[in-house]
């Protein structure tokens, strides 16, 4: 049985967690300096290096999850650990800072850490949350396989448009290059874009050149233009062209939309990625100075 | 124009076919009905799709027929000009096509590169994962992380070693080390606070003892460096207590454990008289009162000095006077020149400008005003001076011969020589001269020993008397001159001005001069507690004592803080 990533092993990282951040607190808490609390009285070194040894192991992490023939714990095993030990790290570290914060290049390594942990805290949310959304819509289809069928009645349509006449079968070609799935970041995120246009497909087409029939965006689409042609009922081949408005009216569109949002919910389980790994290695280079210079100016 | 016309088809099991053929016409045709000149059988393209024209300059046109359009170079257009060669997709068919202007002649190539447009039109699908798009986890790393040591570890590096980049960064007001500014500099050293390098003169050494003794030339050490050869205070950094970037508060250090980490450890040797110290509270031993026991000896030399514990039953403090205080401190008053007058401790006892310590006890400002030293009661404006036991007979000689040559003296026993008045102009022989000055030196020695053994001075000193000695009396040396009792601490009288004295000092029932009335440490113990007292003034170490003992000799690198990166 799958086993969350959260419940590893009987949560064996949230005990190590646990353990580390009551063992910092009551180090702190029993340690009596004679200056206020900061990072350089001996509590304060030894919580900065547990610290700055944490974020190396959690970084490291980046290295093992590809090394797959490493043999050093599950990757899974890793996950929890990284979670859970990156959590610690809240504790280890704003004890490690006795409190003290300024405009400085320390505290400036502080907050980029915690923004760090706070990334970290969204890909976790996303990595046990949208997996199953994504479940509970499109069932077990995958984005692959959904543009497999796509692409299958793109396939037919075409077929069905050349049997009609040359006009219909421009029009087809058109609307497989228009109905171009994905987009860019921001498009993929907000299923924005061209998607508009499937989007206003889920009514019947008489109805939509009776809502409004100067529509603009819909002025030249396919849709309108079979739509039209069933309306008026002129075409000899009205089988066929029932048949290929069904194709794309009907299922198309269905499948467009769940592929959009199969890969918007792809996006949001990655876009927390694109600050997790660069935050870190922000991170990783004022941790760096921040070693250097406290020692520097020792 | 004329066109070489080649297809090239791609079968299975890797078998490549073609056919090629050559047309001279207006224009070359393309789409997907069998009388195109080139003919695409793909149901991507329609019947009649583009055209090729070779137009007079040497270059080659392409326009769509149909509506659809063609691809160059990845763009979806209805015509285009191509100059020497090109690549356009129709379909999923890439057509090549090269210009031959020496022969007039255009090479067209077919080539099918997929089976039907929807797999042309995957290849051209948009983004379908954030990873192919422009965002990128690599690149933005590499530039946070490059711009972050630049920033953070570049500047203030250029600005540490190189002068000319100091100057820049001064100049334009850039950052440089200051970012790594870790707290609060205390406002005593803030007026240089934005030059590290006062203070952090060496990369990756310890801020130095010379740093701060650079400024503090005045400040001296705790103890003997030669009679304590102590590693804790040999190698103890000025840094280790004094801690910058804590704030003003926080740079002198008033946690007990600084001395008690030394003080609590100390087990009595037999050369040391220092005793284990812990806390106020509960671990602290009975005060010890330098008290002046030998004389003979200077005041300033330290062998005249002797540090007697409260608790010592036989401390005694030989003022060298007879006074009882509590004979002064009567509730009923005591008699003076003006009657009976009830007295006070400030009286006599005087806090000093500063208010912190008392003007030592001395005769004529604090007793003389009531223990008036007149000798004669014809006279009693008259007062001997004090301390000057040796010439008090010649002075009194003095006094009454002039009184005895000028005669009227009013004194039963005396010549008539003596008490009669005379007329101005009158002189007396030298006969009567010689009885005058005779009656005068008797009465001199009478009152002197008078004065001396019973009415003055054995009021307050014990006389003894003493032919051998010319004053022909001897009075032991006074004891009162002192003013601290507890150098070793840091008492001070003004802080405590809201007490009274009777609350630690048990002068109204001490009847000896002997007595020391100094309160004792459960005295003070009623209001200040140790460091952790949570119903007492928490009251550490430092409170009365300091670290760097005035009496020690200057600090130098060598004695205190080795300059060694410990």
């Amino acid at each position: 049985m799958h086993q969350s990533v959260l419940s590893f092993r009987r949560s064996r990282y949230l005990w190590w967690c646990s353990t580390l951040c009551i063992a910092a607190i009551v180090a702190y808490w029993m340690h009596e300096p004679a200056m206020p609390p900061n990072g350089s009285t001996w509590l304060g070194y030894t919580l900065g290096t547990v610290g700055a040894v944490l974020i190396l192991w959690l970084m490291w992490f980046g290295i093992r999850k590809r090394s797959y023939r490493s043999r050093m714990g599950t990757v899974h095993g890793w996950l929890s650990a990284h979670i859970y030990l990156g959590l610690g790290l809240i504790t280890v570290v704003t004890l490690h800072t006795g409190f003290q914060f300024g405009w400085n290049l320390h505290s400036f390594t502080y907050v980029l850490m915690m923004l760090v942990i706070a990334s970290g805290m969204v890909g976790v949310y996303c990595y046990l949350h949208f997996p199953r959304v994504m479940t509970e819509d499109s069932g077990e289809s995958t984005a692959d396989s959904l543009i497999r069928q796509i692409q299958e009645i793109d396939r037919q349509a075409l077929i069905l448009a050349s049997e009609i006449d040359p006009e219909t079968h421009d029009k087809v070609i058109k609307s497989i290059r228009r109905s171009a799935i994905g987009g860019n970041a921001w498009q993929l995120l907000f299923a924005r874009g061209k998607t508009r246009r499937i989007e206003g497909l889920n009514l019947a087409p008489e109805q939509l050149i009776q809502d409004d029939p100067d529509n603009t965006d819909l002025r030249g689409s396919t849709m309108m233009f079979m739509a039209g042609n069933i309306a008026s009922g002129h075409l000899d081949k009205s089988d066929a062209t029932r048949r290929l408005s069904d194709l794309l009216i009907g299922q198309k569109t269905v499948l467009v939309k769940q592929l959009r949002r199969n890969l918007q919910i792809q996006a949001f389980m990655d876009i927390w990625l694109y600050f997790h790994v660069p935050l870190s290695f922000a991170l990783l280079a004022a941790l760096t100075a921040h070693i250097i210079s406290v020692f520097f100016y020792w | 124009m004329k066109a070489h016309i080649r297809h090239i088809a791609h079968k299975r099991k890797g078998i490549v076919t073609e056919s090629e053929k050559t047309v001279a016409k207006q224009s070359i045709e393309i789409g997907r009905a069998t009388d195109q000149d080139i003919f695409l059988a793909d149901s991507g393209v329609s019947y009649h799709h583009a055209r090729i024209n070779l137009l007079p300059d040497g270059t080659v046109s392409v326009s769509s027929v149909s509506r659809l359009g063609f691809y160059i170079e990845g763009k979806l257009v209805q015509n285009c000009l191509i100059q020497r060669n090109g690549e356009i997709l129709i379909g999923v068919f890439n057509i090549k096509i090269e210009i031959d202007a020496k022969k007039d002649l255009v090479d067209i190539t077919v080539e099918k590169i997929a089976e039907d447009i929807v797999e042309v039109a995957k290849e051209r699908m948009l983004p379908t994962s954030l990873e192919q798009t422009w965002l990128s986890k690599r690149s933005t790393s590499w530039i946070g992380f490059i711009l972050i040591l630049v920033l953070f570890l570049g500047f203030p590096l250029a600005e540490f070693y190189d002068s000319n980049a100091k100057q820049v960064i001064a100049e334009f007001r850039l950052p440089g080390d200051d970012l790594w500014l870790s707290g609060e500099i205390s406002s005593p050293h803030r007026h240089f606070g934005n030059d590290c390098n006062q203070c952090h003169q060496q990369p990756f050494v310890k801020v130095r003892d010379s740093a701060c003794i650079d400024c503090h030339r005045k400040i001296t050490v705790h103890a003997d460096p030669d009679l304590y050869d102590l590693a804790e205070l040999q190698q103890t950094r000025c840094a280790t207590c004094h801690k910058e970037h804590n704030g003003t508060s926080h740079l002198i250090q008033t946690a007990q454990k600084l001395c008690s980490d030394c003080h609590g450890a100390l087990l009595t040797d037999a050369d040391s008289e220092l005793t284990r110290i812990t806390d106020f509270a509960i671990d602290h031993t009975e005060f010890k009162v330098s008290l002046m026991t030998r004389s003979g000896l200077s005041r300033n030399d330290p062998q005249a000095w002797q540090r007697i514990s409260l608790d010592d039953p036989a401390i005694r403090h030989e003022t060298g006077l007879v006074f009882p205080h509590d004979v002064h401190l009567d509730a009923g008053g005591v008699e003076g020149p003006l009657g009976n007058q009830v007295m006070a401790c400030k009286d006599c006892h005087r806090t000093d400008a500063s208010g912190n310590y008392m003007i030592p006890i001395a005769m004529e400002p604090h007793c003389q005003s009531c223990h008036r030293l007149e000798f004669d009661p014809d006279d009693l404006d008259r007062e001997l001076p004090h301390s000057d036991l040796p010439n008090l007979r010649k002075m009194l000689n003095e006094y009454y011969s002039l009184k005895a040559l000028r005669g009227g003296i009013t004194d039963n026993d005396a010549p008539d020589l003596v008490t009669e008045r005379r007329r101005p102009g009158k002189s007396l022989t030298r006969k009567e001269q010689e009885v005058a000055l005779k009656w005068a030196l008797e009465k001199a020695e009478f009152v002197a020993e008078e004065v001396v053994e019973f009415r003055s001075c054995n009021l307050c000193h014990k006389v003894e008397r003493d032919p051998s000695v010319a004053a022909g009396w001897n009075i032991p040396e006074v004891n009162t001159a002192q003013s601290r009792w507890l150098p070793k601490g840091d008492f001070d009288h003004k802080s405590h001005r809201n007490s009274t004295c009777e609350s630690c000092h048990e002068a109204g029932s001490s009847t000896r001069s002997e007595d020391v009335l100094l309160p004792k440490i459960a005295v003070c113990r009623e209001c200040h507690g140790g460091q952790n007292s949570d119903r007492l003034l928490q009251s550490t170490c430092i409170e009365c004592h300091d670290f760097h003992q005035q009496e020690q000799i200057l600090m130098e690198v060598s004695h205190m803080g080795s300059q060694s990166n410990e």
